[in-house]
Order: structure tokens, then sequence, then C-alpha cells
């Protein structure tokens, strides 16, 4: 029997994710505005890019709303831990490539921050509830990430700013449900 | 004939020839009887059996066809510059008269780009539906399917129901875009149209349901608004909605809007003794997606205060059916009720003070009255003293 949840713990990470969610939008937009084109273009498109290593938050309404409580902050775990080091690596590429572009780098040291934040929440909250934390590798960057092209590094600096950008909206909705289903 | 092999030999040839030239999408609308042709080009109806030039007459519905723009080799007709006028069913006879082949020609266009709109009425389906930009005036057929950029096409399902339109089942949300596929094809070929969407930007609930509206009792300026959450939406909602609701007195042009989060609202500021008009919107609360559109407009009278005296009712009802004939504002009627109300309260002052002055003046004249009596009363005694006084002893 798992531990009734805890009211405020669930509380403060919704409002740490609904601020995140902001955040990460407002990323991406500052993101690709000094990406140069394409970019920066209008109406560009993600084309499913994806990286080896970063999970996707894609899934169906009917999968994910069978979802239980520890599959649920499971992955959002996961995700975030894996982002955490995605994201130092989008700042280090961005460190050489766009060194004048201070509320960039502002800004992903701001999201890096509080995603560690959003992460050690989670991590509370699992333990509270009695639920294993789930084990993560500790080096997931794929094998030469560090010698990438320029135009490579641009590319997975979008995949991760827009991955976090989905990973929000999913994470906001986790969390709205836990809240919910504890005021039952 | 004898010039071919024996049956079996014709099977295998006619069957070797449909596998080479199967032009997969056109097959669907083979006929013998009816030939499609592209409006403007040249169109060639085949007489069947070729008798070496001898004599054919071709009819159109019946009558001989005459006309600068056929021509006849032969025994095949060929229309040149077609148009929809050429349209409807050729015969080819012999020189006695007797039908060689009939085929019925329909002309019209290749299929062209569609306009393709999709929309989202909750997070578990995506419904797509298209138009054709220019008319074909042929049969036409649709395929339609859908692909998350890298990975495989799914289909996306059409209604037998339903023309033109078509429903993604449990999409995958939190998954940036999708880009859908519906190729349009007709006797004349086929075209495919693609449409990127972002779910989030697509996401459109229906309008709340069962919109009502109560008087709140003994308050004169509220409304109570009930409603609830479309059909199409789930209730348990890790997928919260809020709300707008628009009202508005009948004979106004200008909406109030207040917001609200669940699923009733009191309206605090309507006009007394009026009806109004209300409406309810709803939009996810995160903000993704659009407003859905207004519910159906209902109808409600606040709560009305116990009749009054018959002037004021009087004036009251003046002033209500006279509402339609001004196109002043609503608060210049409920002024012109204040200022009914200000006369009445002078001319009960007034007619109060009226009564004062005639009371004071009747006492006054009294008292006068009085002491004129007394002094006539004092004259007479002096006059009968004086009388009395000169009479001799």
């Amino acid at each position: 029997m798992s531990a009734p949840l805890p009211v405020t713990s669930i509380s403060q990470t919704y409002s740490l994710a609904v601020l995140l969610r902001t955040n990460t939008a407002q990323l991406l937009t500052t993101y690709l505005k000094y990406q140069g084109s394409p970019f920066s273009d209008r109406g560009l498109s993600d084309h499913g890019l994806q990286l080896t290593g970063l999970p996707v938050a894609a899934a169906s309404f009917c999968a994910w709303r069978q979802q239980s409580v520890e599959e649920r902050l499971g992955e959002n775990f996961k995700a975030y831990s894996a982002y955490i080091e995605f994201l130092q690596l989008v700042t280090d590429d961005q460190t050489v490539l766009n060194p004048t572009a201070l509320d960039l780098l502002k800004l992903l040291r701001k999201t890096h921050s509080r995603i560690r934040m959003l992460i050690g929440k989670l991590a509370g909250l699992m333990t509270g509830l009695g639920l294993t934390i789930p084990e993560v590798a500790v080096d997931r960057l794929p094998a030469g990430s560090l010698s990438a092209s320029d135009w490579e590094r641009k590319i997975r600096g979008y995949v991760v700013c827009l991955g976090l950008t989905n990973w929000l909206e999913r994470t906001v909705r986790d969390l709205t449900f836990l809240k919910k289903k504890h005021r039952q | 004939m004898t010039g071919f092999a024996s049956c079996p030999g014709i099977v295998i040839i006619t069957l070797i020839t449909s596998l080479i030239s199967i032009p997969v999408k056109a097959e669907i609308w083979t006929n013998e009887n009816v030939q499609y042709g592209r409006i403007g080009s040249n169109i060639t109806l085949l007489c069947s059996a070729s008798r070496n030039g001898s004599a054919v007459e071709w009819r159109l519905n019946g009558t001989r066809v005459v006309s600068s723009f056929a021509v006849l080799q032969n025994g095949n007709l060929i229309l040149t510059n077609s148009d929809s006028t050429m349209e409807g069913n050729y015969s080819c006879h012999d020189k006695k008269g007797q039908l060689l082949r009939a085929t019925a020609l329909r002309l019209g266009y290749g299929p062209a780009l569609l306009r393709i709109h999709c929309i989202a009425a909750n997070y578990y389906s995506i419904c797509c539906s298209w138009e054709q930009n220019v008319k074909t005036f042929l049969p036409t057929e649709y395929i339609s399917t859908f692909r998350h950029a890298s990975k495989a096409s799914e289909i996306c399902h059409q209604d037998f129901f339903r023309t033109n339109v078509c429903t993604i089942k449990n999409p995958k949300n939190w998954h940036s875009s999708y880009v859908v596929n519906i190729t349009e094809v007709n006797p004349l070929g086929s075209t495919f149209t693609l449409s990127r969407i972002q779910f989030l930007d697509i996401v459109k609930p229906d309008p709340p349901e069962r919109v009502s509206a109560e008087p709140v009792h003994g308050s004169p300026r509220r409304l109570r608004v009930y409603w609830e959450y479309p059909a199409t939406w789930p209730k348990e909602s890790s997928f919260p909605l809020r709300f707008q609701v628009q009202y508005k007195p009948m004979e106004s042009r200008s909406w109030s809007v207040v917001e609200a989060t669940h699923l009733t609202t009191e309206l605090t500021d309507v006009l007394a003794g009026h009806f109004h008009i209300i409406q309810v919107r709803a939009m996810d609360l995160l903000g993704n997606g659009n407003w859905s559109e207004w519910s159906t407009e209902i109808k409600a009278l606040p709560w009305l205060e116990p009749t009054p005296k018959p002037e004021e009712a009087e004036s009251s009802t003046q002033s209500h059916t006279e509402n339609t004939d001004h196109s002043s504002t609503s608060e210049s009627k409920v002024e012109s009720k204040e200022q009914y109300e200000k006369l009445a309260l002078l001319i009960s002052l007034g007619s109060l003070g009226g009564v004062f002055l005639a009371l004071l003046a009747f006492f006054t004249i009294l008292i006068w009255v009085r002491h004129k009596g007394k002094e006539e009363t004092s004259k007479q005694e002096l006059t009968s003293m004086m009388k009395m006084k000169s009479l001799p002893m």
C-alpha cells in the first residue's frame, strides 16, 4: 500500500512545471533566433528529428491515461535526467557558436537549474510515495557528441529545446492528473 | 477468328496485358461503356471493329454528329478542343444503321490541390476535412493518410457516411507535428496534397452544453448561469477547460464578458427587469488551441420585485414598452423612473406644506376674529357706559 499522495509536494511540483512550461517555450524561440537560417525562418518544423538517448514525450492519450503513478513519475524522472545532460551540452555548444547571445546563455542556465529542481521534486514525490526511483545511466550522451560539426550542434540544440517543450506540456498534464487523483 | 491461338491462349495474353498496364488508380473507373476525357483536349472515340475505312456513322444522343469539331478518321471519331457540350452518349453505326458500339463520354478536369482543414475537439482524435478548389465534374475518390514525419504512413479513417472527412484515431500527444496526405483520384489521374498540423494549434473544443440561467430570488440584478463540458471533451480531465460567459440585455448591442473555471457563475450586474441573452464558450485551461464557438443563445429574465402601486406600475410598464422605440441607452429609462419618484416626493411635500399653511391661516383668522370680537364687545361696553353716564338723574 503506498502512502497517501503528499498534497503540497504535488502542488509545488505542478507550479514549477507550469513555470518551466513558459520558460522552455521562451527558450525555444530565443534559441532559434540565434541560429540563423533555416532555424530562424518562419514555419520551421521538426521533421520528426530525434536524438539517440533523448526520450520523446509523444504518447497517445489512451496509453498515457492508463499509466500507474510509478510509471508516470518514473517516465518524467528518466526524461529530465537525460535532458539535463543534453541541455548542458547545448549550453557548451552555444557558448562557442553564439558567445554574444547573452540572453540565450542566461536562459539556458536558468532552464538547466530549474530542470534540476524538477528532478529533485520528482524524486522527492516518488520517495514520499514509497516508489522506486528508476536507475539512470550516468553518461547518456551518444558517442562523438563532442566532435560534432556546427550544423550538427545547431540541429541538436533545436531537438533538445523542442523536446523540452513537449515534455513540459506532458508533465503539466501528469501533475494535473495526480493533483485531481488526490482530491478524490 | 482463327488468327489467334485457342481460347486459353487469348486468356493468357489478356492477363499478361492487364498486368503490365496497371495504371494503379484509374482502374477504379474502368468501364467499357464510359469514357472519360479532359476538357480542352482532343478525344478519340473508337468504333470497335475497324472495318477498313468502311463508312460508319456516329451519333450523339441519337442524333448524327455533324460538327466542325468532330473529325472522322478510319471509323473513329476525334473531337477537338472538347468542351462540356460534347458530353453525352455516343454510338457508332454501320451503313445499315446497326449499332456497332456505344460509349458514354464524360468530360472534366484532373485532380488538383485540395484545401485541407484539421481540427481536434479533444486530445484523442483529429478530424480532417477537405474540399476541391476547382470542381472536376468527374467521379472522385480520396486516399487519406498521415504520418509523424519520419515514421510510417498510417490511415486517416474515412467514414462511410461523411464525405471528404477522415479521422486520426488516438494520435500522439506532445508530439510536434503531423503531416496529413490527402490524395485525390479521378479517371484522369491523381494528385496529393500535404498539410502539416501542429496538434496544439488545432485543438478546439465543442461549445459547452446544457447552458441554462436562473434568476436569483431577491436580487433583481443577478442571474445564475449553469453549463456543462461538451460531450466530446473528457470530463475526468487532466485537461480542464476554462470558460467565458457573455451576456447583454436583449435590446443592447454590446456584450459583457466574465471568466469562469467551474461550471457555474453568477452575473451580478444585469439590468433589472430586462431579458438578457447569454452564451458560453470553452478553451483548454493551459491555453493550448482555440476557443470553442459560442453556445446557442439562451434568454433569461432576472428576479422581478413584487407588483408596485398602480401609478408606479403604469409608469414602469410604460418605460418598459418604450424600450424598443428609443435608441437611447437603458440608463435614461432608469433616470426617468428616478425623476418620477422625485416628483412624487415633491408633490407630497408641497401638499403637506400647503396643509400647514392652511392651518396657520385658519388659526390666524380665528385669533383675529376673536380679537376683533373682543374689541367690539369692549366698544359696546364703553358706549353703553357712556350712555348711562349721560342719562339725567
